[in-house]
């Protein structure tokens, strides 16, 4: 945790210094982003940049109490027309000269920029500011800007409102006992699920934006007192050496921070579900919320929590452990299953039962295939179907499902091109693939078994041993944020193990778990 | 690229070297049953193919090896099983079982096993492969000539289990294998699955593993193989016989070995019926549930004297044409517990005598010797055939009666 390798690149080197000094402004720069006293001109600047937008709104208007001219600009679809006329164009310009000077004389000032700020515009959430490039960049993300004749400053009135997906339940991890909400698209209606369900004024939401054109919010959520400030140091860090244009998902933002990219499993867990990524926070994790994707990254990731879902907290113990020990299973039989069956029915059926063996060949014999082929085949048929189902609208999906699953399971079997003990065995694994709940650590390990496949095809078991070794190195080598992969298997962290396989009665797990490093440990009362 | 290059040259080390012992699992031949028997066969069995005709003669003819070394002197069958989508291929070279057979029984007649066991690759098409294999039936014939030599291929070689059970056939042992059993498919799965019946009835011995008998021969100790009989449908395993060293020197009965695994510690279940006390009609038979021995040898006469004491436990099982109803009281208890020690003893010291007779020491007295006077034991450890033979061995048995069931 205290010490994270990085790859001494030199390259990224300059970048990061690059960034980090101050650029000399330059005249253009100046003649553009600096605004003038003169409304004309203001306007035509926003004019040069956004005249050609049709989304784009300018309006101007005069202040009602003395005329003065002001616009504004926003756009069109971003924003929330009622507050713009009820909170900015109706006070500006319905409010005449009698009322104007009652506020005038109140005020005891005759600035027109003071009047409007203080007395007119009846908006929550403002900001001023002198730059056009700031100005710019918060009409683009749906404010108001405000402009005075006579006062080189604007006046930035948040005005946001588009349509927005409703919260709905997670598809991709659904639980039966737990809460049914999932993130949406818009950031803000997700930090506010968190604080949903942490009223703790030491969680703090933290603000980055990304991308040189996009310009999308990163929200990065940690509390305060629990939470390891290396951790968030680090982020912080990775964060500011991204430079790219535009941040897709958080998927995307995923790989531009994780440790190592040559691996098929997830280093960052995603989630859809508020209550989790708050579980998360409590046990000293950091959560980052990217705007427009309703996947919330959670860092440092073990493996062991890949396999873990909201509702073994929600269950018994007893019977939660059981539910976890079966997705370990499941994990090893989706990754081991197909491999084991060939080396085992190519190079050593001495292992199989007398009767099995027996019964194995019978089906075997007259399929022309050599087992691995047959395996291959059938693994990359089931991988068709699966990848095509997600791909189709719900309706097709399941016709989809019905000719693969029956018709070319059975239709395969009859016409002799495969042994009806293969199918049992890629359905096998791909239910079993199934049983892991985080939908990225699934496919990341469902891949696996068709290297161990063509392992187990030259080397039969041995060769699959030899996959398993790979496997557990590869593993072990992995970091998530400077924390060990394997943790707490490797390093071994005894604490750690109460939710690991067996998920420990809730009275037990006084503690919080060391894998993120908290500063705090106490998550019970230890009496 | 140099990478690249170092990474394919690695790759070829598994590509190339891979895959040499790969055989798809329907191409092999899974052996489940050797029957082992002497060749010319022994004069004395006229089998159901004694009218030699013309076409056994050419069979045997196909069946013989070339040799580097004259004369064959073992025919050994093997037992393959027949897939049930090959089944219309196989009859025209078959052997040993007739049409409809779900086996496959090869004979080869050679004298070195590991030469007839690939001479055999030159009439299948699969590849012969023994890890599953059941059974090993040998003749009693090739057994009184001594089973060492016999066993040793089985033993060496790697894809040999020590699990594998051994029966000893009166008869032919090929004619074993050839019976087509009603229920399982195969008859080497059939007759191995037998000795476990041992729980049920003591007429059959359990410790029949190959690693068991590999043990007795290379540790000198006597041991005792089941007996099998065969009819068309059928296999019949009850008495056994006995080996001197490797060498078999004669058979006991069923009634016999009950005796001996009694005295050897070895019963692990089986009913005794007995003339009910006081009752000239009535047969009352135990189900014994325990029965412990423990012997005792003296050393102090010429020969040692061992004395065996039985203690068995059981339940009154059956009451069959008993005229004296309600009379299960304290006394007729005693009774019944005192005439079923004495028919046991009167058995045990049959056996033993037997046992003496054919000089193989299958109760183990020798290694209770050993481990309790083992200076005595290195002085007459080399004759011990023949000190065995006239030792002095005592019986004495204790029945206990513990449940008499419910019959109300």
């Amino acid at each position: 945790m205290k010490k994270i390798k990085r790859k001494k690149n030199p390259k990224n080197r300059e970048v990061i210094e690059e960034r980090q000094a101050p650029k000399p402004p330059s005249e253009e720069r100046i003649s553009y982003s600096q605004l003038s006293k003169s409304i004309n001109d203001n306007y035509e600047k926003f004019q040069a940049f956004l005249k050609e937008s049709t989304d784009a709104v300018f309006r101007r208007f005069r202040l009602g109490i003395n005329g003065i001219d002001c616009a504004i600009v926003y756009i069109d679809g971003l924003t929330d027309k009622t507050v713009i006329i009820e909170s900015i164009l109706r006070p500006m310009m319905l409010t005449v000269s009698d009322e104007g000077k009652d506020a005038e004389s109140r005020s005891g000032t005759d600035n027109a920029y003071d009047l409007v700020l203080n007395y007119l515009v009846a908006a929550a959430e403002i900001k001023e500011t002198d730059n056009l490039d700031e100005a710019m960049l918060s009409v683009m993300s749906g404010e108001t800007a405000l402009i005075i004749d006579g006062y080189n400053r604007i006046i930035l009135i948040s005005t946001r409102g588009w349509p927005v997906r409703g919260i709905s339940e997670p598809e991709t991890e659904s639980v039966i006992r737990g809460a049914k909400e999932g993130f949406t698209e818009t950031l803000r209606i997700n930090t506010a699920l968190l604080r949903r369900k942490c009223k703790d004024p030491n969680m703090v939401v933290r603000t980055v934006r990304l991308g040189r054109r996009s310009k999308t919010d990163i929200a990065y959520v940690y509390i305060k007192g629990i939470t390891n400030p290396l951790l968030i140091e680090e982020l912080e860090e990775r964060l500011n050496r991204i430079d790219i244009d535009q941040v897709i998902d958080s998927g995307h933002l995923e790989q531009l921070i994780q440790d190592n990219s040559m691996t098929t499993l997830p280093q960052i867990q995603s989630t859809e579900r508020p209550d989790k990524a708050v579980a998360n926070l409590m046990e000293g994790r950091v959560v980052i919320l990217v705007d427009n994707s309703p996947f919330a990254l959670m860092i440092p990731t073990t493996f062991s929590q890949l396999f873990q879902s909201p509702e073994d907290y929600s269950e018994r113990w007893i019977v939660s452990s059981g539910i976890r020990a079966l997705r370990w299973i499941s994990s090893f039989l989706a990754v081991f299953t197909p491999a084991v069956y060939i080396a085992v029915v190519t190079y050593h059926p001495g292992l199989i039962p007398t009767r099995l063996a027996l019964s194995i060949a019978a089906t075997r014999d007259g399929v022309p295939f050599p087992s691995i082929i047959e395996a291959l085949l059938m693994e990359t048929t089931i991988e068709l179907l699966r990848e095509s189902g997600a791909r189709l609208p719900g309706a097709i999906g399941q016709t989809i499902g019905i000719v693969g699953g029956l018709i070319i399971g059975d239709a395969a079997v009859s016409a002799g091109i495969t042994s009806p003990i293969m199918v049992i065995v890629v359905a096998l694994t791909a239910i079993a693939s199934f049983v892991i709940p985080t939908y990225s650590a699934a496919i990341g390990l469902r891949i696996m078994r068709f290297p161990l496949m063509i392992l187990a095809g030259i080397l039969g078991l041995y060769g699959v041993m030899i996959g398993f070794i790979i496997i557990n190195i590869h593993l072990a080598s992995i970091k998530s944020f400077g924390m060990s992969y394997m943790t707490p298997q490797a390093p071994t962290i005894f604490q750690d193990m109460k939710d690991f396989i067996i998920r420990a009665p809730a009275r037990s797990m006084k503690k919080r778990p060391i894998q993120a490093y908290p500063i705090d440990m106490i998550r019970m009362d230890m009496d | 690229m140099k990478k690249l290059m170092l990474a394919l040259l690695c790759a070829t080390a598994f590509l190339l070297t891979g895959c040499w012992d790969r055989t798809d699992i329907e191409s092999r031949g899974f052996v489940l049953g050797i029957a082992i028997d002497s060749y010319p066969p022994a004069p004395n069995k006229p089998e159901k193919g004694g009218s030699a005709s013309a076409s056994s003669e050419e069979k045997e003819k196909f069946e013989k090896m070339e040799l580097y070394i004259e004369p064959p002197t073992y025919a050994i069958t093997v037992q393959l099983p027949v897939m049930k989508k090959a089944e219309l291929t196989t009859a025209a070279t078959g052997s040993g079982g007739g049409e409809g057979s779900k086996t496959w029984d090869i004979t080869q007649i050679g004298n070195s096993f590991m030469n007839m066991n690939r001479e055999m690759a030159t009439r299948t098409n699969l590849s012969l492969y023994y890890e599953h294999l059941q059974v090993i039936v040998i003749s009693e014939s090739v057994a009184r000539e001594g089973i060492e030599n016999t066993m040793d291929f089985f033993v060496r070689d790697p894809e040999m289990r020590r699990r594998v059970k051994v029966f000893i056939s009166p008869t032919e042992a090929k004619s074993i294998l050839a019976v087509q059993p009603r229920v399982e498919d195969y008859s080497s799965i059939y007759l191995a699955k037998l000795p476990i019946n041992a729980l049920k009835n003591s007429k059959i011995v359990h410790e029949t593993d190959l690693g068991k008998i590999i043990d007795s021969i290379h540790g000198g100790y006597d041991f005792l193989l089941p007996r099998a009989e065969a009819v068309k449908d059928e296999i019949k395993t009850s008495g056994a016989a006995v080996f001197n060293g490797h060498i078999m020197t004669g058979w006991i009965s069923g009634i016999e070995l009950e005796a001996v695994k009694m005295m050897g510690n070895r019963y692990v279940g089986g009913v005794l019926p007995i003339r009910s006390p006081g009752d000239r009609e009535g047969i009352i038979t135990m189900e014994v549930t325990k029965s412990k021995s423990k012997i005792t040898p003296d050393i102090s006469g010429d020969f040692p004297a061992f004395r065996i004491e039985i203690k068995v436990e059981g339940n009154y099982a059956e009451g069959v044409f008993i005229h004296t109803h309600g009379e299960l009281d304290s006394r007729f208890l005693k009774n019944l517990e005192d005439d079923f020690s004495r028919q046991i003893e009167k058995s045990c010291l049959q056996a033993a005598e037997k046992l003496q007779e054919y000089r193989a020491d299958v109760i183990g007295l020798e290694r209770i010797l050993e481990s309790k006077h083992p200076g005595y034991w290195d002085k007459i450890s080399s004759d011990w055939d023949d000190v065995f033979s006239k030792a002095k061995i005592e019986v004495e048995v204790k029945v206990e009666l513990k449940l008499t069931g419910i019959v109300k």
